[in-house]
């Protein structure tokens, strides 16, 4: 388990917490001074992240946050990417 | 004829009781139940409410907040940790249908802020907003606020701070190294400020009412009391949401 975190220029803390099997990300756990709204969103997010593989990982992100039925106030859906890869990287992953 | 707005007066209550009446209220209001309302309170005990995604171990020092009686409760709205002094703010809420706001978060923000930094304002304070959720003066921030949208009805909440206690403020929190990276003034002095450190003489009566006068500026409103079925609500959100380790723990 590898924990991230980020203060978002101009935005939000985010912390995420990745476990990673191999190269698929098990499951993760988004916290922090953000907002999402509607608020029970964050749970569906974290579920549609879990099982998918590293490479799969950037679209599955983009197509979850770009999701009409929500908003991010404080960080982008870029920001969770690159704060997973940097978990994977901390979780000595193979990423390049 | 416009709405008229239900003005709640200043009350004090524990922690978990004031989260559990602003979700009342906004179920009330989705229910055409209750007119819209503004909502003044207090906190007694003192106490951290910390937002909807955050983890207590991440944000809260449990020892030190249970060592000195500080109830600790979770919101259903995102946003940082606060510690909410009894007697040392003043806490709002706002709860109306969303459409009587603009669609946009941030500008729904800069709007009901703009009844604080009125208020503010009535006392010779200079405030502005400065998105996302915060009011500063001369840069230092002196009010936080959360909002969320369920059901149709908009529910803000936010503090004003009064009087500061730094030390226990400070202690009672946990300040995340990542996020004073991105602080340009970094002593906690430099980063907060209240009302009688901006002015020593404004007593705590003439803050509210400075307040009541910022929000209610331009409205009809009226004094009112929460419903018998909003304070029924309130006692069993209180002690079967608020109060239970599965919502103080979520995360």
């Amino acid at each position: 388990m590898v924990t991230v975190e980020r203060k978002v220029e101009g935005g939000k803390l985010v912390r995420v917490t990745a476990v990673f099997r191999g190269d698929v990300l098990e499951s993760v756990r988004i916290t922090g001074d953000f907002f999402i709204h509607p608020e029970d969103y964050v749970v569906k997010m974290e579920s549609e992240l879990a099982g998918v593989n590293i490479g799969a990982l950037e679209k599955r992100i983009s197509d979850v946050c770009a999701s009409k039925a929500v908003q991010c106030i404080g960080f982008s859906g870029r920001d969770i990417y690159e704060m997973l890869i940097e978990a994977y990287k901390g979780g000595k992953g193979k990423w390049a | 004829m416009g709405v008229k707005w239900r003005v709640l007066p200043h009350s004090v209550q524990n922690a978990y009781l004031n989260m559990a009446l602003d979700e009342a209220i906004l179920n009330s209001v989705a229910d055409g139940a209750s007119p819209p309302t503004i909502r003044f309170y207090g906190w007694s005990p003192s106490a951290v409410s910390i937002g909807y995604f955050q983890s207590i171990s991440d944000e809260v020092d449990t020892k030190y907040c249970n060592a000195h009686s500080i109830d600790i409760v979770r919101r259903q709205t995102g946003g940082g940790a606060v510690f909410h002094q009894e007697g040392g703010e003043i806490t709002y809420s706002i709860i109306a249908p969303q459409e009587m706001f603009p669609a946009g978060i941030i500008d729904s923000y800069r709007e009901i802020c703009g009844g604080i930094v009125r208020g503010l304002g009535k006392l010779g304070i200079t405030a502005e907003f400065r998105p996302i959720n915060d009011i500063t003066v001369h840069g230092r921030k002196i009010s936080g606020n959360a909002q969320t949208r369920k059901k149709g009805v908009l529910l803000q909440h936010g503090t004003v701070l009064y009087t500061l206690n730094l030390p226990k403020m400070f202690t009672a929190l946990k300040v995340s190294v990542e996020k004073l990276k991105d602080k340009s003034i970094k002593s906690p002095e430099d980063r907060v400020t209240c009302i009688t450190r901006e002015n020593p003489k404004i007593t705590a009566e003439s803050a509210y009412k400075a307040l009541l006068e910022g929000f209610t500026d331009g409205k009809d409103w009226e004094l009112g009391a929460p419903t018998p079925l909003e304070e029924a609500e309130a006692n069993r959100l209180s002690k079967n949401k608020y109060l239970s380790n599965e919502w103080v723990f979520w995360r």
